[in-house]
C-alpha cells in the first residue's frame, strides 16, 4: 500500500507511465527515494528506451539518482581492489554476495541498485582468520557489549560488522547465510563448489541461482520489513537473471538440496502475482517444487498492497514469525531471558564503588 | 562510469587506459583528476581531496 | 489541515501540513504567487509532512518526509526548522547540479559567488549586497547546471542569525525581516526578504564570473583583497561543494569549466563599508 507506485511501476513500467497521473509522479518520486529505488527506476526506463516518454522532472530526479549510483559502483570497485591482496593469497574461497555480488558481474538488478556495506561470505572455519586479517588492513569493529558480541559471533551467521577507519566502509562477514542457531540447517557447501571466478581478482561470486536463493532465503526466514518493496524487486530481477542464465532447472534442484524450497516457493507465488514474473509461473509448475504456503504468501502480500492497518497487523505477524524460525525455541528463551539478565547485571556493577564511568 | 561495466572490465580498464584528467587555466595554472581513484590535486602538489566514505 | 506547496524554483515542495500558524508564517516571507493549495495536476519534487503525532494541544510538531524523520519542534521554532527541513530534503537529492555552499549574488548578468565557512561573514555580506542592488539567487547553495554551466538561482528568505540580524536591522531600518526566533539551536535567527528583483529573476540563470573567500577579521586595518590562482580557487571550491566527490569526473569538469570563467580573490575585512566599496572597484 506505502510503495504502491512503486510496485505498479516495476511490474509494467511501459503501462505506468502511460496512465500516471502527476498525483501519481509526485507519490512515486517520494515513495521511489524512500526505498532507495531512484537510480533503479531510471536504468529501467534506459533499458526499455522509454525515458523520452517520462515528464521531465521524473527524468531529473531520475539522473540525479542514476549519478549516485554511479559513484557508490566506482567506491566498491576500488574498495575491492583495495582488498584484493587481502584475499589474494587465502586457501579457501571468499565469495562477495547479495549487492557486492550482483554489481561485480554487472547484472541487470544491479544497474542503479544502492548499498551500504559489503557482504563477503567466507567457510566458517575462516571466519576467525579473514577478521584477523581485516583488523591489519584497518577495520575495526564497532564498540559493542559482551553479550552482542557473542550474540553476532554464535548465534548469528556473522561477524559484527567491520568498519574501516579512515574510508568508513563497512564489511559484513559471513560464515552462513542463515542463522546457525536456526533449526533448519541449510548446507551450504554448493555455493563454495558452483561459485563462479572473476577474472583478475580473488574474489568469487555464487551462481545466479544461489543469488537468488539467498535473497529468497532473506525474504521469508527474517523479520525485517522496512525495504520490503526494495527486496521484492530485487528478487523479480533475479529470477528472471536466472532463467536468461538457463539456471531455473538448476536453481530448483539446489533449493531441493539445501532444504529451502519453501522459500523459493513462496517467493515464486509471490513474484508471480506481484509482476507476473514468467520464470516464476514455469518454477511453480514444476513438481519438484512443493506448493506455497498460502498464509505466509498472504501475509508478505498484504504488507506490500494491504491497507494501512492492515499492513501493520501483517508486519506484526510477521516479526513474530520471523524470530521464531531463526532460532529454536530453546534458544528464543535463553536470549529473552539472558539479555535483560545482562543488561541488569550491567547496571549492577554501575552501580558499585569504585567504578568507573 | 557505465552501468554495464563489471568490475573485471574494471580492473583490467585500469592496467590500459590513460587515468588523468588535467584541466589547466588561462592563468596557466592546473588541476589533476584520477578517474582510477577520484582524487583531485593541484599539478605538482599532494593530493588534496580525498574521496569520501563508502555509503 | 492546511497542505500547501511552495514553488522556488528549481525545486517544488508539496507540504502536509497541520500547523496554521506556519501557513500564516510562510505568508509573510514568500510572495503570494508562490504558496498555493496543493495543484493535483502538478509533480511535485519534495514532500514534506509537518504534523503533530498525537493529535492534542502542545504536543511537538514532527517535520519529516515519508518515513524519514528531520526534526521534532515546538509551535514556536517552527518557521526555522520548516525553513531548515526544505533544505535537508533538498540537499541529499540534486545530484543534476554541482551544489556548492556558497551565497550568489548578479549584477549585469555576471555572478559573484562568495563560497565560506560560518563565522566568515558570508550572509552578513550577502544580505548587504542585495540591499545595495545586486540580484540575490541563493544565500547558501550555488546550483551549477551540469549541462550548460549556468549558475541556477534557488531564491528562498535569506537567513540570518544573531549579531548579523541585529547589524542588518541597524544599517538598513527598512529592510524587511520577518519570523525572528530566538532560542533556536542557531541562536536567534530571522528572514530577510528577497529584493523584488530577485523574486522576479527566479528562473533567470547567470554567467559566473567572479569567486571572492570573504573572512571577517575585526583586527584588520583595512582591506586586503589578494588574488588567488585559478587552481586554488578550483581546489576550494571543491572543498565548499555537497557533492564535487559524488559527480566525480563530471563534477571535475563541470567545475573546471566555471574556473575557467572566473577571476578569484581572497577579501579580509574589518568592516563592512571596505569590503562593499573593494567589491564594487572589483565588479
Amino acid at each position: 500500500m506505502l510503495s504502491s507506485q512503486l510496485l505498479a511501476f516495476f511490474a509494467s513500467p511501459a503501462e505506468f507511465i502511460q496512465r500516471a497521473t502527476p498525483q501519481q509522479w509526485t507519490l512515486f518520486l517520494q515513495q521511489a527515494r524512500q526505498q532507495g529505488l531512484t537510480a533503479r527506476f531510471y536504468y529501467v526506463l534506459q533499458t526499455k528506451q522509454l525515458l523520452d516518454q517520462v515528464p521531465q522532472q521524473v527524468k531529473l530526479h531520475g539522473e540525479s539518482g542514476a549519478r549516485y549510483a554511479q559513484k557508490q559502483q566506482h567506491s566498491l570497485y576500488s574498495e575491492l581492489q583495495q582488498l584484493e591482496p587481502l584475499f589474494a593469497g587465502a586457501g579457501y574461497p571468499c565469495l562477495l554476495l547479495k549487492g557486492a555480488a550482483y554489481r561485480a558481474q554487472a547484472l541487470a538488478v544491479s544497474f542503479g541498485r544502492l548499498f551500504s556495506d559489503i557482504d563477503i561470505l567466507v567457510p566458517a572455519n575462516q571466519l576467525r582468520h579473514v577478521r584477523d586479517r581485516l583488523f591489519f588492513y584497518g577495520f575495526r569493529e564497532a564498540e559493542m557489549t559482551d553479550y552482542d558480541r557473542d550474540y553476532y559471533l554464535n548465534w548469528s551467521h556473522q561477524n559484527p560488522p567491520l568498519q574501516h577507519y579512515q574510508r568508513g566502509t563497512v564489511i559484513d562477514l559471513h560464515h552462513h547465510i542463515y542463522p546457525t542457531a536456526s533449526a533448519r540447517s541449510i548446507d551450504i557447501t554448493p555455493l563454495f563448489s558452483h561459485a563462479v571466478s572473476i577474472p583478475g581478482s580473488a574474489f568469487k561470486v555464487p551462481a545466479t541461482a544461489h543469488l537468488f536463493i539467498h535473497a529468497a532465503v532473506h525474504l521469508f526466514y527474517q523479520e525485517e520489513t522496512h525495504k520490503l518493496t526494495k527486496d521484492v524487486i530485487d528478487l523479480n530481477d533475479l529470477l528472471l537473471e536466472v532463467q536468461h542464465q538457463q539456471q531455473l532447472d538448476f536453481m530448483l534442484e539446489q533449493a531441493a538440496l539445501m532444504s529451502v524450497q519453501s522459500a523459493v516457493s513462496n517467493a515464486c507465488r509471490v513474484l508471480s502475482t506481484l509482476f507476473a514474473n514468467g520464470a516464476a509461473q514455469v518454477a511453480l509448475q514444476s513438481p519438484a517444487l512443493p506448493r506455497p504456503q498460502p498464509l505466509v504468501c498472504n501475509l508478505l502480500l498484504t504488507m506490500l498492497q494491504g491497507s494501512v492497518a492492515s499492513a501493520w497487523f501483517a508486519r506484526q505477524l510477521w516479526f513474530v514469525r520471523g524470530h521464531s524460525l531463526k532460532m529454536r525455541w530453546q534458544v528464543l528463551v535463553y536470549h529473552s531471558l539472558a539479555k535483560p539478565a545482562n543488561s541488569l547485571q550491567r547496571w549492577f556493577r554501575r552501580l558499585l564503588p569504585g567504578h568507573k564511568s | 562510469m557505465d552501468v554495464a561495466l563489471s568490475y573485471a572490465a574494471w580492473l583490467s580498464q585500469q592496467t590500459t587506459d590513460n587515468s588523468t584528467l588535467q584541466a589547466t587555466f588561462n592563468d596557466a595554472s592546473s588541476v589533476l583528476f584520477s578517474t582510477f581513484d577520484h582524487e583531485t590535486h593541484l599539478s605538482g602538489a599532494e593530493a588534496e581531496i580525498t574521496e569520501p566514505d563508502v555509503d | 489541515m492546511t497542505d500547501f506547496a511552495i514553488h522556488t524554483a528549481p525545486f517544488s515542495v508539496l507540504v502536509t501540513n497541520h500547523s496554521n500558524k506556519l501557513t500564516t508564517a510562510l505568508a509573510e516571507l514568500y510572495p503570494a504567487t508562490l504558496i498555493t493549495r496543493p495543484n493535483p495536476q502538478l509533480i511535485y519534487d519534495f514532500c514534506l509532512q509537518v504534523q503533530r503525532k498525537w493529535a492534542g494541544w502542545g504536543r511537538p510538531f514532527h517535520v519529516s518526509s515519508g518515513d524519514q524523520h528531520f526534526r521534532m519542534t515546538d509551535s514556536a521554532q517552527l518557521v526555522p526548522v520548516f525553513e531548515w527541513g526544505v533544505n535537508w530534503c533538498v540537499a541529499s537529492y540534486q545530484h543534476q547540479f554541482l551544489a556548492i555552499h556558497a551565497a550568489v549574488l548578479e549584477r549585469d548578468g555576471k555572478a559573484l559567488i562568495m563560497p565560506a565557512p560560518p563565522g566568515s561573514g558570508k550572509s552578513t555580506l550577502c544580505a548587504v549586497l542585495m540591499q545595495e542592488g545586486w540580484r540575490l539567487l541563493s544565500d547558501e547553495m550555488c546550483l551549477v547546471d551540469l549541462t550548460s554551466g549556468a549558475i541556477v538561482p534557488y531564491v528562498r528568505p535569506v537567513s540570518l542569525k544573531n549579531q548579523s540580524l541585529m547589524l542588518l536591522q541597524s544599517w538598513y531600518p527598512q529592510a524587511q525581516i520577518r519570523q525572528i526566533t530566538s532560542g533556536t539551536t542557531k541562536g536567534t535567527v530571522g528572514y530577510m526578504l528577497p529584493s523584488t528583483q530577485s523574486w522576479a529573476g527566479m528562473q533567470q540563470t547567470a554567467t559566473a564570473a567572479w569567486v571572492i573567500f570573504p573572512q571577517y577579521n575585526a583586527a584588520q586595518q583595512q582591506l586586503t583583497l589578494s588574488k588567488l590562482s585559478q587552481a586554488d580557487a578550483f581546489m576550494h571550491l571543491a572543498n565548499n561543494s555537497f557533492n564535487y566527490a559524488v559527480l566525480a569526473e563530471q563534477g571535475f569538469n563541470s567545475l573546471s569549466r566555471l574556473t575557467q570563467q572566473i577571476d578569484a580573490y581572497r577579501l579580509e575585512y574589518a568592516c563592512i563599508e571596505q569590503a562593499l566599496s573593494g567589491l564594487n572597484k572589483l565588479c
